[in-house]
């Protein structure tokens, strides 16, 4: 959405934005604790098939981690999965009570990953078995009163773009994660127990990176935190843009990367932002004019690559200045996050099509489109891919809106962020698939 | 040429010389209808996907499970699963939050073209389905420990409270011969309730207790040396903290 819209515009196509998050390289999300979104491998310069797809009861935002020829993932039908990678066969599945919308991050062969029944799980990853769980005060949505625009304004509407969980990130023996309770959690690897907890001002369904012995995660306050990595210390907050009127440009749902002393995050107040590690002071923003960036950026190459929601943009930036490098119309939002895989940026849409870009160009190299995208079911898209908005979003009430942001989902968007192993992309679509694309 | 291939270019060939001499349903040879099918129930408005691993197992009695994307289903036993004279059938009531009276059932039958076409009913409501074989099967099994631990097995009681109200559990886990481990349960409040065990998982010190048919559970982590379980009960969206001891432990214990 942009700012010169009328209001109900604005709060409409606002809904059809923002969420965050999913995983890079291998073991959790992003690759590595400081989340650069970097794949240690090349993805491959073209299309050939789809290897298998592995069919869940629910939509999948999660993203995939690999181990040990396992593809690690949770659905929204409330289970956490182990799918060879070889075939697509279910090794072991590991039911919760909630959608598990949130990235496993494996480590010391043991899998962690948050669910909405408010407990991060820890997971032998070879047999399935659990090992502990820990519960937090609850998750929840981010909500809010009159959000984005819905009416009445009155009403205290759950955020339907806040579908992420926090995913784990696991240094130094311990888990990190935050909750929509409000907190960031420390929890000792081994064992589940409580290291410590930091209470931020809204819900925390943001991941943490982690370097340097520091926290850097975002809340739904609009602070970016660094918190001391051994004690919860806040070290200091940034305090991004807020939105009194109807919280639609606040918020943290992108994740941190952490690279050579600079944090780059994405935030729902418009903004791509590059603060100084050490000092929690802004070095440079870009204005998106607008639109959210939920997905994480990844960095790479002296570059930081992002996408955006209602603008529909791929974007890269300078890392050093945060100079325009390129940009590129991806056609819908994106809420995955791009990931760097040699010569190609793999960036998901929500209108359902994989994008395997050229990272030096920006152009799209190939696509994979899911079938229920092709059918263009309900109209939800326009013939060239974009959100069929104005059919969607019929008017500003709060209830047609919400089932118009549902309706979007219905083309197998991608929330997920792919991961490459093997020469294979693994992408979860909200069609309820786990694809494997080679 | 691959073996999946072969089976059903086999398939497709029986399918057809069947069509030829009789029309159109045909009978499928049981080993044909195991595999994946997947495809689409056509409800007016809702199309819903719908995935159906059919399996043998090594007794010859055939198994089912079914994912239905998008309505949080994945891995529900087919109840009353028929396979035979080119039709199969089953009742999806493992697949629905709560007991549907009667439980939704689908009946198919082998089409000339190598698909299982037919229909879901559900409430007096029909829904044409179709399904192609889409791979080898994948049916989901409960995964139940075979044999538990002799600290597991025996009478355990414990208490909770929901709404204010108390409830005294008792349970009672054996190993059994040909199956794996299970029990009873009862559950004393308002009214007694007892119920089947029909899933006991025992990690390294984690376990899981399930009675399906209540949507009822009880996890926590098992002491064995104290003679205790430690965790919580769950029914529904309903949670509540629980200790569960061991009758040789319980000596005065109710909590």
């Amino acid at each position: 959405m942009t700012r010169c819209l009328p209001l109900v515009a604005f709060v409409l196509a606002g809904a059809l934005a923002g969420a965050s998050l999913p995983a890079a390289a291998q073991g959790m999300f992003r690759g590595d604790p400081s989340h650069r979104g970097v794949a240690p491998e090349a993805a491959p310069g073209a299309f050939h098939r789809v290897k298998w797809s592995f069919p869940t009861g629910g939509r999948i935002v999660s993203s995939p981690a690999a181990w040990q020829g396992l593809v690690i993932f949770g659905s929204d039908d409330g289970n956490l999965y182990a799918v060879e990678a070889a075939s697509g066969r279910q090794r072991w599945v590991v039911r919760t009570r909630g959608p598990v919308a949130s990235s496993p991050a494996v480590v010391d062969g043991r899998v962690f990953a948050a669910s909405y029944d408010g407990r991060m799980y820890a997971v032998d990853a070879r047999s399935g078995e659990i090992l502990w769980k820990f519960a937090t005060e609850g998750e929840r949505r981010f909500e809010a009163r009159g959000l984005h625009g819905m009416t009445p304004k009155t009403q205290t509407y759950p955020d339907v773009y806040d579908v992420f969980l926090s995913s784990a990130a696991v240094a130094g023996g311990r888990v990190f994660f935050g909750s929509g309770d409000g907190h960031v959690y420390a929890l000792d690897a081994a064992t589940g127990a409580l290291a410590w907890k930091h209470e931020t001002g809204d819900v925390v369904h943001a991941s943490p990176a982690v370097a340097d012995g520091r926290v850097y995660i975002g809340s739904w306050d609009g602070k970016l935190y660094a918190l001391d990595a051994a004690t919860g210390a806040e070290r200091w907050a940034y305090q991004a843009g807020v939105d009194p009127l109807i919280h639609n440009q606040q918020g943290f749902q992108s994740s941190a990367a952490v690279v050579d002393g600079t944090i780059y995050v994405g935030c729902r107040d418009g903004h791509l932002y590059a603060i100084d590690a050490r000092a929690g002071t802004p070095k440079w923003s870009v204005d998106t004019a607008g639109s959210w960036v939920v997905g994480s950026p990844a960095v790479s190459g002296g570059r930081v690559y992002f996408a955006t929601s209602d603008s529909a943009l791929f974007r890269a930036v300078d890392a050093a200045t945060g100079a325009p490098v390129l940009q590129k119309p991806t056609q819908a939002y994106v809420f995955s996050s791009p990931v760097v895989a040699g010569d190609v940026v793999l960036v998901g849409v929500l209108n359902g099509i994989l994008q395997a870009r050229d990272r030096a160009s920006g152009d799209v190299l190939w696509e994979f489109r899911t079938d229920a995208s092709r059918a263009n079911a309900g109209w939800v898209l326009t013939s060239d891919a974009r959100f069929n908005s104005a059919f969607l979003f019929p008017s500003s009430w709060g209830d047609v809106s919400t089932l118009g942001a549902q309706k979007q989902q219905t083309v197998g968007s991608f929330f997920s962020t792919p991961l490459v192993a093997g020469g294979v992309v693994y992408v979860g679509s909200a069609d309820g698939r786990m694809y494997a694309i080679e | 040429m691959p073996r999946s291939t072969r089976v059903r270019g086999a398939l497709a060939l029986l399918a057809g010389l069947t069509a030829l001499a009789g029309g159109g349903a045909m009978a499928v040879p049981p080993a044909d209808a195991a595999g994946r099918w997947e495809g689409v129930a056509e409800i007016p408005g809702a199309p819903q996907p719908l995935v159906i691993d059919l399996v043998r197992d090594a007794q010859g009695a055939w198994q089912g499970s079914i994912v239905l994307p998008g309505r949080g289903v994945k891995g529900a036993a087919l109840d009353g699963l028929a396979v035979g004279d080119g039709k199969v059938s089953f009742a999806l009531g493992a697949a629905f939050p709560f007991p549907v009276d009667p439980a939704p059932r689908v009946s198919l039958a082998a089409q000339a073209d190598g698909t299982l076409a037919g229909r879901l009913e559900m409430g007096g409501n029909g829904a044409p389905v179709t399904l192609r074989r889409s791979g080898p099967p994948q049916v989901d099994v409960a995964a139940s420990t075979r044999v538990i631990s002799a600290a597991l097995e025996g009478v355990w009681r414990g208490r909770y409270e929901l709404g204010g109200n108390a409830r005294e559990v008792t349970i009672t886990l054996a190993n059994r011969e040909a199956r794996p481990a299970g029990g009873k349960l009862v559950v004393v409040g308002k009214r007694t309730t007892t119920l089947d065990v029909d899933q006991v998982v025992q990690g390294r010190e984690f376990v899981s207790l399930r009675a399906s048919a209540a949507d009822f559970g009880i996890e926590g982590r098992l002491d064995a040396e104290a003679g205790t379980i430690s965790g919580s009960m769950s029914q529904g969206p309903f949670e509540a903290p629980i200790v569960l001891h061991h009758e040789a432990n319980a000596k005065g214990k109710t909590s």
